[in-house]
């Protein structure tokens, strides 16, 4: 082995081909040079570790794109990603050799080693980036440089004209293995002075490289039955005298401890991944060219995409006929006449369409280009196809659950059912729509976005509606549960778990218990209702209580839509409940900024007393609330609220309210206190105020007796309580006014709500600067 | 030279040196009746060199356009260039039949008042009453003579045209040949031969086109400049080549006085200002380029007719008050507006012509 390492494969007999990924033309004239040479083993510039892969992504059923996928088994979780599209040279390259019988290899450095080696480097070294930044602008001038020269209009133009368009293999190797000659002697010794982590990193992976080509030579392969696919960029550097890596040199990468598999990919991710390849702005149009170039005649892509794009328009409304798109054909051939091209680039194509198409606007065509130019499609990877545990449980259970239609790039929406469907046999079957939620559920508390719940206008208990989208990321997502079980359930249940124990919160205990309901992992449910015990018998934080109260509440409500038991939670309820009423008054002494949050936690509180009603002490509660609303020793919006809570629930009559209305409203009470009260008093049920004729009454009386500087005070905060009321509760009170004071609405309504004129406006602003100290 | 007193050359006499040369250093292959090759026309157009000769840029910022322009001619189809006033159209479309066919002048100058037989043909009436309809009778309109020869013809503001004119044109360009009945012939279009017809964006609504009309042209929108040193080079340039046309002998105005107007021009056309940190209200009207061209030799006209030659802020405000406001208060208010909340503010170099601006607005 040592004296096979000692060997630097030969410069002239190795072939050694350089592709740009993701380039149709490179695929070409690759399988045409593997076809000529017909190699026995061929090396491809992909991670070594993932090898074992290679069959897989050949099997049948195989749709791509797909990636490569490998990710740290430590938190915090690393990825990294190699892509392959249909036109990606290094699959064709895969492809060939499987059918041909050839051995097939990944010789770049593996993943174990490249997930954290440039993190370690740039540790060790520390960054210039000042440096950095220089190197990264002689990069861009070289390429400017290059697009200047050509005459062309920007990079991807002059790459496809001079590059994809070359269907010859000699002349297409000649082409490209100069131009990337050329760039690298321009730019090589430039990013040892200034990017010298980039620099290195490369120079480690030919040397990686070329240690596997060794191998290979030394396992008994002639050089000349070796083909090499490489970037292009690295075959100077595989022709160089660099030393492949000895074994001491591969014993010192870091070796972190990686999980790799498949996963389907989309193009339109690839097309928002940059500095990859030719492909990625426009995949779906880069396999349009493919595919007219396997069939040889890559002069039917222009007229392919034109027309695809006018029936694309057509459709969205926008006509145009065949007489435009054939123009639009002519057109494009004119400014490849111009520019010296053999065919059309994408820019031609692009600017012809809007020219003829769109009749000189962008905008009448962008979108249906976007749909051309990227596509929507997704790959997929049938059944067996190497895979993560979680991956294939969620296989599984979308193909179980009949959700294949929605595992698509575009969004769609699906509108559940939870009770039971009585019509069908299976129990499976009835109870689909249930399943279904409880797996959407448990992704979400996943964090895996396949599923987002969306609000839904129906008010029913058993209707659910969910927005269901497919996209790579979801895949890495779905990849990174691997850490957390090997199951979504388990995985799940584990993170439920996690969340518990860290949970100190009443409130947020109780909603993981809703959590552990929904998603059904009822494992959980016990240890929860421990905890909620345990914190409810401590607790004195009155918001926290009644969330928790309505969160259990919930639960309780949906047990028969989600058929599962819930008698254990009862008596938590009713305890929880008791213990909320009791802390409420104590609790009550709240500021201004947190008043709001406790008088949501009263609405919760009423709620769950509506809901639940034979499950708790409904005496009580009202008791309590009645305390709070003759006291003035507490925050006055809450005894407001809790004012409007009884005046809600009829249980306050109106001789009464008009007594409490006046005493509040009192010139003995400050003026802020009595605003405060005010207002509390209008957040909950406006309808029961606006009925209710005896708070007018008193309010008008209240106005009347006031002096001038009293009413300027209260007329502050009137106008903050009344800034709430929308248009119609406005006229309502219009409305109530009129008949009070016996005049006829409409001059009331203009007097109301006429424009300010600018002597009252002036006199409000001054109200703004109202001193309330006196 | 009779020429000295043409008020404004058209742009084959004007650029007659540039043309010869890049006909001489052609080495292209030249279309049917094309007097020179694609590739020199667009270096006609956007500039370049031509053997030792420089040749100037006349249409800057939007190379790809003038490419789109060429190879639409290329392909026998019509051009049609719409844009906002000012937007160079009529310049570009002068330019480009002064190179391909040597010959700018074969215009049709579209009004609510053209009628069909401009673009057709009509009738030397002395001569058709005495002899009846003969070859000699016919006068042929530019489009007609233009078949006949494959040159190209324009066809300036043909929004403006009444929709039957406009018509007219749909099988003139679908069939490429005009009948004669009287003389029971026709006259069938030579290689070569097509239209470039600009339209203004902001006429859309005088005498809208069809989609039948428009779906016979290749169009191509044309944008104000992109930013704004390409806008000062270009209102530059043309500043200096129509102050020697016309023999005005002011100085032209500095560089930082062009970089002036083109900044209030551009902020007042965006409604923003060109550092983007502040908005401002747009006037009713256009200001285009070709206006801040017109307004500095207007300046120089000025200074020179009845100042001391040097172009100074009250001549520039002057112009910049006719530029902005066109129609009524409205204007003066947001001129006012701008006036007192970005230039006041941007400082010493700009006080004087804030000055001189506030002056005139009062």
């Amino acid at each position: 082995m040592a004296k096979a390492v000692q060997r630097v494969p030969g410069t002239e007999r190795l072939n050694i081909f350089g592709v740009r990924h993701l380039s149709p033309a490179s695929a070409y004239n690759l399988v045409a040079f593997l076809k000529k040479v017909k190699p026995k083993c061929v090396l491809i510039e992909g991670p070594s570790d993932a090898t074992h892969l290679i069959e897989h992504l050949t099997k049948k059923g195989v749709k791509m794109p797909a990636a490569i996928l490998s990710y740290t088994t430590e938190s915090p979780v690393q990825t990294v990603l190699y892509p392959f599209a249909e036109y990606s040279a290094e699959y064709q390259a895969i492809r060939w050799a499987v059918k041909n019988n050839a051995t097939v290899r990944f010789i770049d450095l593996p993943t174990s080693a490249t997930v954290r080696l440039k993190d370690r480097w740039i540790a060790t070294e520390g960054k210039d980036a000042e440096k950095q930044v220089e190197y990264h602008k002689t990069e861009a001038h070289f390429y400017a440089d290059t697009v200047k020269l050509a005459g062309e209009k920007d990079y991807e133009t002059f790459w496809e004209r001079n590059y994809e368009h070359c269907l010859e293999m000699t002349a297409f190797m000649e082409k490209i293995s100069a131009y990337s000659d050329t760039m690298r002697s321009c730019l090589e010794s430039k990013q040892w002075e200034s990017e010298k982590v980039e620099a290195s990193y490369n120079m480690v992976r030919e040397s990686f490289m070329k240690r596997c080509i060794a191998d290979a030579v030394a396992e008994g392969y002639e050089e000349s039955e070796i083909v090499a696919v490489v970037g292009a960029y690295h075959v100077s550097g595989l022709r160089s005298d660099l030393n492949p890596m000895s074994d001491d040199e591969i014993k010192s990468l870091p070796h972190n401890s990686v999980n790799i598999t498949l996963m389907p990919y989309s193009y339109y991710r690839l097309s928002t991944q940059s500095g990859y390849g030719a492909g990625n702005l426009a995949p779906a149009y880069f396999e349009m060219m493919w595919q007219c170039i396997n069939s040889g005649d890559l002069d039917r892509l222009a007229p392919l995409y034109l027309s695809s794009l006018g029936d694309i328009t057509r459709r969205e409304g926008n006509y145009n006929s065949t007489a435009s798109v054939i123009e639009a054909v002519r057109l494009c051939h004119g400014l490849v006449s111009i520019a010296g091209g053999m065919y059309p680039a994408l820019a031609d194509l692009h600017d012809s369409a809007v020219c003829l198409l769109g009749e000189g606007s962008l905008e009448t065509v962008a979108q249906a280009m976007a749909r051309i130019d990227v596509g929507t499609a997704i790959g997929s990877l049938p059944e067996g196809v190497s895979q993560t545990p979680v991956q294939e449980d969620m296989a599984r259970q979308i193909k179980s659950l009949k959700l294949e239609k929605y595992r698509s790039a575009v969004a769609q929406d699906l509108v559940l059912d939870l009770r039971e469907n009585r019509t069908v046999k299976s129990r499976e079957a009835a109870f689909i729509d249930l399943s279904r939620s409880i797996f959407f559920n448990r992704l979400q508390l996943l964090g895996i976005n396949f599923s987002r719940y969306s609000h839904n206008s129906s008010s029913s208990s058993w209707s659910e509606k969910w927005i269901l989208q497919w996209a790579p990321e979801v895949e890495i997502e779905i990849v990174e549960a691997n850490l957390k079980g090997e199951t979504i359930e388990n995985a799940a249940a584990f993170v439920l778990k996690e969340k518990l124990d860290n949970a100190q919160m009443i409130g947020e205990v109780a909603g993981l218990m809703r959590t552990a309901f929904i998603c059904r992992l009822l494992s959980e449910v016990p240890n929860g209702l421990m905890r909620l015990q345990t914190l409810c018998t401590e607790g004195t934080d009155f918001i926290q209580i009644a969330s928790a109260c309505y969160e259990i509440s919930r639960i309780i409500q949906y047990r028969d839509v989600r058929a599962i038991d819930t008698t254990p939670l009862i008596s938590v309820l009713s305890q929880l409940f008791l213990r909320a009423c009791l802390v409420q008054f104590e609790s009550a002494i709240v500021d201004d900024d947190n008043a709001d949050s406790f008088i949501s936690g009263m609405d919760s509180m009423h709620t769950v007393s509506q809901e639940q009603f034979e499950h708790i002490d409904d005496e009580l509660w009202t008791a309590k609330v009645r305390e709070l609303c003759d006291s003035d020793s507490r925050n006055a919006k809450v005894s407001g609220a809790a004012a409007a809570l009884l005046m809600e629930r009829n249980l306050i009559n109106d001789a009464d309210l008009g007594a409490e209305v006046s005493r509040r409203l009192s010139a003995g009470m400050p003026g802020d206190l009595a605003a405060m009260w005010f207002e509390g008093l209008c957040s909950r049920n406006r309808h029961v105020l606006l009925s209710r004729m005896s708070i007018w009454n008193q309010l008008d009386a209240y106005l009347d007796n006031l002096d001038t500087e009293d009413f300027r005070r209260s007329l502050v905060y009137l106008r903050r309580a009344f800034g709430t009321f929308s248009p119609r509760e406005k006229n309502a009170i219009i409305d109530i006014l009129a008949d009070l004071w016996n005049l006829d609405a409409a001059s009331v309504g203009e007097i109301i709500s006429g424009e300010l004129s600018e002597e009252e406006e002036k006199k409000l602003d001054e109200l703004n600067d109202f001193d309330f100290e006196f | 030279m009779a020429d000295v007193k043409i008020l404004r050359q058209s742009a084959e006499k004007l650029y007659a040196h540039e043309i010869e040369a890049l006909i001489a250093d052609d080495r292209d292959e030249k279309p049917a009746n094309w007097r020179m090759s694609p590739k020199s026309v667009l270096k006609f157009i956007t500039g370049g060199k031509a053997g030792k000769v420089e040749i100037t840029p006349k249409y800057i910022g939007h190379n790809r356009l003038v490419e789109i322009a060429i190879a639409t001619l290329l392909t026998d189809r019509a051009l049609l260039l719409i844009g906002e006033p000012g937007t160079a159209k009529s310049w570009l479309s002068e330019n480009l039949a002064a190179a391909i066919c040597g010959d700018s002048n074969r215009v049709i100058q579209g009004t609510a008042g053209t009628s069909e037989e401009s673009i057709r043909y009509s009738w030397n009436y002395a001569l058709l009453i005495a002899n009846g309809p003969t070859p000699q009778a016919l006068i042929k309109s530019p489009i007609l003579s233009c078949m006949e020869q494959g040159r190209i013809a324009r066809f300036e503001e043909i929004s403006r045209c009444s929709s039957e004119v406009q018509d007219a044109l749909i099988s003139i360009l679908s069939e490429k040949y005009i009948s004669i009945p009287e003389l029971a012939t026709e006259t069938q279009a030579v290689r070569g031969f097509s239209i470039i017809a600009t339209a203004n964006t902001r006429d859309r609504g005088v005498n809208d086109m069809s989609s039948a009309l428009k779906r016979r042209f290749n169009i191509i929108i044309l944008p104000t400049p992109a930013d704004i040193e390409t806008e000062v080079d270009i209102v530059r340039r043309r500043v200096r080549e129509i102050s020697s046309g016309y023999n005005i002998t002011a100085k032209i105005p500095g560089d930082e006085d062009i970089v002036k107007i083109v900044t209030i021009f551009r902020e007042l056309r965006q409604g923003l200002t060109i550092d983007k940190s502040q908005k401002i209200k747009p006037p009713s009207g256009v200001i285009s380029t070709a206006e801040a061209i017109s307004l500095i030799t207007n300046g120089m006209a000025l200074a020179a007719g009845f100042g001391d030659g040097n172009v100074s802020e009250n001549d520039l405000a002057a112009g910049l008050q006719g530029a902005v406001v066109k129609d009524d208060d409205k204007d003066r208010l947001v001129w006012k507006e701008y006036l007192e909340n970005v230039m006041k503010k941007r400082g010493s170099e700009w006080r004087k012509l804030y000055n001189a601006c506030r002056e005139l607005n009062g």
